[in-house]
């Protein structure tokens, strides 16, 4: 029967020879392997669950007074978006199942990213030829943190009402173009009408086109050149090692998928996350203590919790306090990882292509570096709750405050050093155990001549 | 004619007997009429069959064609085999659904031992006798891979067996809770623990199968190395930039071209202006005018002595309540603790003090008033802001103070704006200040 699909297929795509290559693909098999994997996987959970969302959500921000299934908010006055979040989440059969299942499958894509991300850069995947994959890579990144952002905010509860004029003021505070820039984004100062249907154009068509666009390039991109190796016995720049597609990687693969669909399901069905009903609708002249944005912009909230209050005025034009932490910090940040590729290949002079991995200890330099930015980046996230850790641990704000100032500088300055030496140490002691099993090779190879 | 026609013409029979037209003459009919519209097939079947065949069979060769090549009926007769070729299919699906969890033994049986870890001498294969023996052919199918040896089933692949059979109907119980769930209209926990036991169960069968189809086959294959200079390369930049050179004047074209695209995309950037009006003046807006009384958020107005010293209250403009940018904070304080500037002096009837309530930093409201200390608090950032002294910021990320409304008492005692705010109302942005 599939020999006679097959033929009838063929003869008029002439596809068999690509069929069997693919089929015949060779993919290494390590677990770091599928960190991409799974951001590739909970991007298909995001579209199927989107598709689900997208077809009771209503991105209207015309203000009604609701009077639906949940009591406790009725007769409160709310944006026709956000009533049909509440539809969702209690009147559509499955719908809250849906709702909570995007939400941690957003969560959990943008997870993979960074440790995907974070895999290729302590292994040094992004040298020659890998370096377009590497910036790609990057794309998808930012892609993914703006499309949680429009995801959230869509939701028009109080707590994403904050998080709004946030961004409002972040996007205002950019020097020149800053107000136009936000004006074209958000159709006016906040809150205004134009915002949420934008926002909801933005999170399930544009960028997600673009998404969906970029994650094929990347695709093609690792198919053409094969996917890199981890250093070991019989691994070279020139072969790959790994099994084939059909069926052992396929099946896995698969296999991998269902699984990650088992994990949000249960997410979704037994861990509240987002519970918009608790917050109450949007409202410009209420606001929540405690409030935290999703866990990927944490370090952004951070910086701008523990970055002074400077700004800098130049006759009648000023850059405010909140430009320095929230846009120039993560700009440089990221200008910095696209361009890491190049500043290596320029720095090194080192333009042959790799295909072995490099080792985290193999380049102290490297691995410290990553290591810096990664403590810096979690110092920030915990100064981005530290009211929560105020909250809990009973300490003043204020304090807490000074202590994440302090540790800003303090904790990557001491993990870069630490990080450098263990590097060090840790390659020592693998070069010494190489060449004492290369003498005892070598006394092998002289007893068997003998 | 063949068995297959005297069959049909038997059960048509029995049709036609059992009750006139049925729904089993109508599909063959309905065929029938649908090849009739084809443009290439002539009108007679029987004069072109011989032909359309012998060509069909040259194409494939297998099982299929001899159904169909030997008997060359009337169009009735197509249809039949069509219609069992679909029941096949059918079945053929239905058996490999069923099959889903035995396929694993006999798979397992044709490949290679379960667990066996490979050889150390297939992991360090040198690559130069790895690819002598793959050349540059690739795919090399199962050449490289380890020989297929008939092996006794080890107790390892029953119980992995047992096991994927296992997760597999785990799967199904899950799905059956998720529909009865569903449909009887069950909570989202009961909804998403059936699914993820459904996905569960699915995804670990799969798992445990692709281990059962000894994962433990490695492959080297050599690289195509992509740096190398390839001959393609020098004759596709020529195509293109020949390709050029075969149009005239290319100088004049190339830039008009360019001209075009630039008009374009200043066509395109223009049309932003659709997405909002450009900032204007009401960024600007100091909100409140001289004489405006202040108002709570139902519309009364505030008396000077409304407030107790220590207490805080949220107002607006008589005109425009409950919007973003015109809230306002009101807190009255003792008088006697007032630090405000010289030119501030009076903005304070009694002590009563009105801020804007947008932070100056990111645009939150500012919340939270703590007495003791005369802090009013953003919950967002934790600027701090004291009120005695013109709320200028104590600490914290914000840099500026919040603008101050100067307050004045009208003859029946109640509180009126003097002017507007200080400054805008909210965060800074270019050209503010």
């Amino acid at each position: 029967m599939i020999r006679s699909i097959a033929r009838e297929l063929d003869s008029r795509l002439r596809i068999a020879k690509f069929v069997r290559e693919a089929l015949n693909h060779v993919f290494p098999d390590h677990w770091s392997f599928m960190l991409g994997e799974i951001a590739l996987y909970a991007f298909v959970i995001l579209v199927a669950t989107g598709a689900f969302l997208a077809l009771f959500y209503n991105g209207s921000s015309a203000q009604i007074i609701y009077h639906g299934s949940y009591r406790p908010l009725d007769g409160v006055r709310m944006s026709a978006a956000y009533r049909s979040v509440l539809h969702i989440s209690f009147d559509v059969p499955g719908g809250l199942l849906m709702r909570q299942m995007h939400h941690w499958a957003a969560d959990i894509f943008i997870a993979a990213i960074v440790a995907h991300q974070a895999r290729i850069f302590f292994t040094a995947a992004y040298r020659k030829p890998r370096e377009l994959n590497w910036t790609v890579g990057m794309t998808l990144l930012v892609l993914a943190l703006v499309n949680g952002f429009f995801g959230y905010s869509m939701c028009d509860d109080l707590l994403s009402g904050a998080g709004l004029r946030i961004g409002y003021a972040i996007a205002m505070s950019i020097p020149v173009i800053g107000p136009w820039l936000t004006f074209i984004l958000m159709g006016g100062t906040v809150p205004v009408s134009a915002t949420v249907p934008r926002f909801y154009a933005m999170h399930i068509f544009i960028v997600p086109a673009f998404i969906a666009a970029l994650i094929g390039v990347h695709l093609a991109i690792v198919w053409r050149q094969y996917h890199t190796n981890y250093p070991g016995p019989g691994r070279a720049d020139t072969s790959i090692v790994g099994s084939r597609l059909w069926p052992v990687y396929a099946l896995k693969s698969l296999g991998l998928f269902l699984l990650m669909l088992s994990i949000t399901a249960a997410l979704g069905g037994l861990v509240q996350i987002d519970p918009v009903w608790i917050y109450g609708p949007a409202n410009p002249t209420a606001i929540i203590p405690g409030a935290q944005p999703d866990w990927y912009l944490g370090w952004i909230e951070g910086a701008m919790r523990l970055f002074p209050g400077i700004n800098l005025h130049f006759g009648r034009y000023l850059i405010p306090e909140v430009f320095f932490p929230a846009v120039l910090f993560p700009g440089l940040l990221f200008v910095t990882l696209y361009a890491y590729p190049f500043i290596e290949e320029a720095f090194c002079l080192d333009l042959r292509a790799h295909n072995v991995l490099r080792l985290p200890s193999q380049h102290p330099f490297n691995t410290a570096l990553g290591c810096t930015v990664f403590s810096v980046l979690i110092i920030l996230q915990l100064a981005g709750s530290d009211d929560v850790i105020s909250v809990v641990t009973g300490s003043s704000v204020v304090a807490l405050r000074s202590l994440f100032r302090v540790l800003f500088f303090v904790v990557p300055a001491i993990v870069s050093v630490v990080v450098y030496l263990l590097c060090r140490a840790v390659n020592g002691k693998r070069s010494r155990s190489l060449s004492v099993a290369q003498e005892s090779g070598n006394e092998a190879r002289v007893l068997q001549s003998d | 004619m063949s068995k297959h026609e005297n069959r049909k013409r038997q059960a048509s029979l029995q049709a036609a007997s059992a009750g006139g037209r049925t729904l089993s003459s109508l599909g063959p009919r309905l065929i029938a009429f649908f090849r009739s519209q084809c443009g290439s097939v002539p009108d007679d079947p029987h004069d072109s069959s011989p032909g359309s065949h012998s060509s069909q069979s040259k194409l494939d060769d297998g099982a299929d064609s001899q159904a169909s090549g030997s008997s060359a009926g009337t169009d009735d007769s197509v249809a039949v085999k069509k219609i069992s070729k679909y029941v096949g299919w059918a079945t053929w699906l239905a058996a490999i659904l069923l099959a889903l969890g035995k396929k694993p033994v006999a798979e397992t049986a044709a490949g290679s031992e379960y667990g066996d870890p490979l050889p150390e001498s297939h992991l360090s294969t040198p690559m130069q006798a790895a690819s002598a023996d793959l050349k540059i052919e690739k795919p090399s199918g199962s050449d490289s891979e380890k020989p297929i040896e008939e092996v006794q089933l080890p107790t390892q692949v029953k119980t992995g067996t047992v096991l994927v059979a296992l997760c597999l109907a785990a799967a199904f119980a899950g799905g059956i809770g998720f529909l009865v769930a569903y449909w009887s209209g069950g909570g989202n926990t009961l909804l998403g623990a059936s699914l993820a036991l459904f996905f569960g169960g699915f995804g670990f069968a799969l798992i445990l199968w692709s281990h059962l189809l000894s994962t433990h086959i490695e492959v080297i294959e050599p690289r195509e190395s992509l740096a190398a200079p390839t001959p393609d390369l020098s004759p596709a930049v020529d195509d293109f930039c020949c390709g050029e050179k075969m149009i005239r004047r290319r100088g004049l074209l190339k830039w008009s071209a360019a001209a075009g695209l630039g008009m374009l995309s200043a066509m395109w950037i223009s049309m932003l202006r659709s997405f909002s009006l450009s900032p204007d003046s009401s960024l600007y807006s100091r909100i409140w005018k001289a004489g405006q009384r202040l108002v709570t958020a139902d519309g009364k107005p505030v008396s000077v002595d409304a407030l107790q010293p220590g207490a805080m209250a949220i107002v607006f403009p008589e005109e425009s309540i409950g919007t973003e940018k015109s809230q306002t904070v009101l807190i009255r304080v003792r008088q006697d603790l007032l630090r405000l500037p010289r030119d501030r002096a009076g903005w304070a009837p009694m002590g009563n003090l009105a801020y804007s309530r947008v932070c100056t930093h990111a645009g939150c409201s500012v919340g939270m008033y703590e007495a003791t200390t005369h802090l009013l608090m953003c919950p967002c950032h934790q600027s701090t802001f004291n009120v005695l002294d013109g709320a200028q910021p104590t600490g914290g990320p914000a840099a500026r103070p919040l603008p101050q409304l100067p307050l004045y008492v009208d003859e029946q005692g109640f509180l009126r704006a003097a002017g507007g705010f200080t400054a805008p109302s909210g965060p800074g942005f270019w050209g503010i200040s």
